[in-house]
């Protein structure tokens, strides 16, 4: 899937995360930023990239701000940014 | 997590149910004022929070930058301030903006950094700047890093709005160039003057081309920008000393200390009640840092000083034949020129300072 527009997902609020996703013409980028960055910076990114790589995501820059979400939390916050701003019908 | 106040976190999170809605500034001003805030000046949002019918919370948007959030004292815990922050970020990247800040109290700023925003600039027991992607700041000095390298010495720097290019801001550049061994010229980039950006960084590019030691660069977002100085661009002086304080800490932490920036030069300013603060911080708060604050006079044409507004009054007049005489003749043929028409009718119709 190829990133078409600027889109996010999730809120800023304690136990989630904030995902924004947008086209950037260039090889994926990914900014991370985390309370518990420290302990789990790694596997924050790690999910991220694994949802990438299902939804087929190779390009794009994508922003995450964690607020101490559960992995799963994470993941779909990043999967529901990916799918909007890739143009899919499912907002 | 029970804090004094009456009501528990646990009815925060499962029973409250808090509505959100646009209201006017008005509404809101009670509830910053008993939070220690002033309310904003030009706000083109502002959201209020509901809970009961009461106002508990509100948050407003200027151009791209988040302010006035306030939590009613009853209600605090920071989930309520994530709300607001939430609603009013989701507004801004819907919006497009690239990229946008909160401006805040000094105290509140570590609130917002585990929100998520990154520390800009502050001003101790003030006021404090973050943005919400981090990576623009990188990115910003990454690139003035690249342009600085290779140049070790004496570099200096000017930065300049040049609305249009005069005379004035030759000699300037002319001076600060023999006293640099290399010279930064950072342009504001802001499109809120009546010569648009692009103009006004092309006429002082080709009307400096036989200087060999400096680069005319765009300010970006980092310096004299609506985030950092929006007293700059606003009609009333409001906050200036402080907005000077809070660019000037940006300045010296990322873009001086990117560039490799040993003196930065300014015109002397007689005219203009802002840029003379600026001025005035300037020679304070630089060599406080490392930096030299080298003033230069105003070239003088006969016995007038030479000054943009000046050029600019004198188009305002329909005396452009007159302004001649304070411009580089890379300006006037553009001023007479059939793509300056646009911009002489906007300044006959307007008045803004810079």
């Amino acid at each position: 899937m190829v990133l078409q527009k600027r889109a996010s997902a999730g809120t800023l609020e304690s136990s989630d995360t904030m995902v924004t996703a947008e086209p950037s013409g260039k090889e994926l980028e990914l900014y991370v930023e985390s309370i518990v960055m420290h302990q789990f910076g790694d596997d924050i990114r790690k999910s991220v990239m694994e949802v990438c790589s299902e939804l087929g995501v190779s390009s794009g820059r994508i922003t995450v701000k964690d607020r101490g979400a559960l992995e799963c939390t994470i993941k779909a916050r990043v999967e529901t940014a990916l799918l909007r701003s890739g143009g899919e019908n499912n907002d | 997590m029970i804090q004094g106040s009456g009501i528990q976190s646990a009815d925060l999170q499962n029973k409250m149910v808090i509505k959100e809605k646009e209201i006017t500034l008005e509404k809101a001003g009670a509830l910053l004022l008993s939070s220690g805030l002033s309310v904003p000046d030009d706000t083109d949002y502002t959201a209020g929070f509901f809970h009961n019918r009461e106002l508990i919370g509100t948050g407003s948007i200027s151009g791209r930058i988040l302010k006035g959030i306030a939590v009613h004292r009853d209600y605090r815990g920071e989930n309520i301030t994530a709300r607001i922050v939430t609603h009013l970020s989701s507004r801004c990247l819907e919006k497009g903006l690239d990229n946008f800040f909160i401006f805040t109290k000094y105290s509140e700023m570590e609130k917002f950094e585990s929100l998520g925003f990154s520390v800009v600039g502050s001003v101790k027991d003030k006021a404090a700047l973050l943005e919400y992607d981090s990576s623009y700041l990188k990115r910003y000095r990454e690139k003035l890093k690249n342009l600085s390298s290779g140049y070790t010495g004496e570099n200096g720097c000017i930065v300049m709005n040049c609305n249009p290019f005069t005379k004035g801001h030759l000699y300037l550049i002319e001076k600060a160039s023999a006293e640099s061994d290399h010279l930064f010229i950072l342009i504001v980039e802001e499109d809120k003057s009546v010569f648009p950006f692009e103009k006004r960084m092309e006429l002082v590019k080709r009307g400096t081309e036989h200087l060999e030691n400096i680069d005319v660069i765009p300010g970006g977002s980092y310096t004299i920008s609506s985030a950092t100085f929006p007293s700059y661009f606003a009609k009333e002086n409001q906050h200036t000393e402080l907005f000077a304080s809070l660019d000037l800490d940006i300045f010296i932490t990322h873009t001086a200390e990117a560039l490799n920036i040993k003196k930065r030069f300014i015109g002397e300013e007689p005219y203009c009640p802002v840029t003379s603060i600026y001025n005035r911080y300037i020679k304070t708060l630089l060599p406080a840092a490392g930096i030299e604050a080298v003033e230069i006079k105003r070239l003088k044409e006969g016995e007038e000083i030479i000054s943009a507004s000046k050029v600019r009054s004198l188009i305002r007049e329909g005396k452009i034949e007159e302004a001649e005489q304070f411009l580089p003749p890379v300006t006037y043929s553009f001023l007479v020129s059939e793509e300056a028409e646009s911009i002489i009718r906007k300044i006959k119709k307007s008045s803004s300072r810079h």
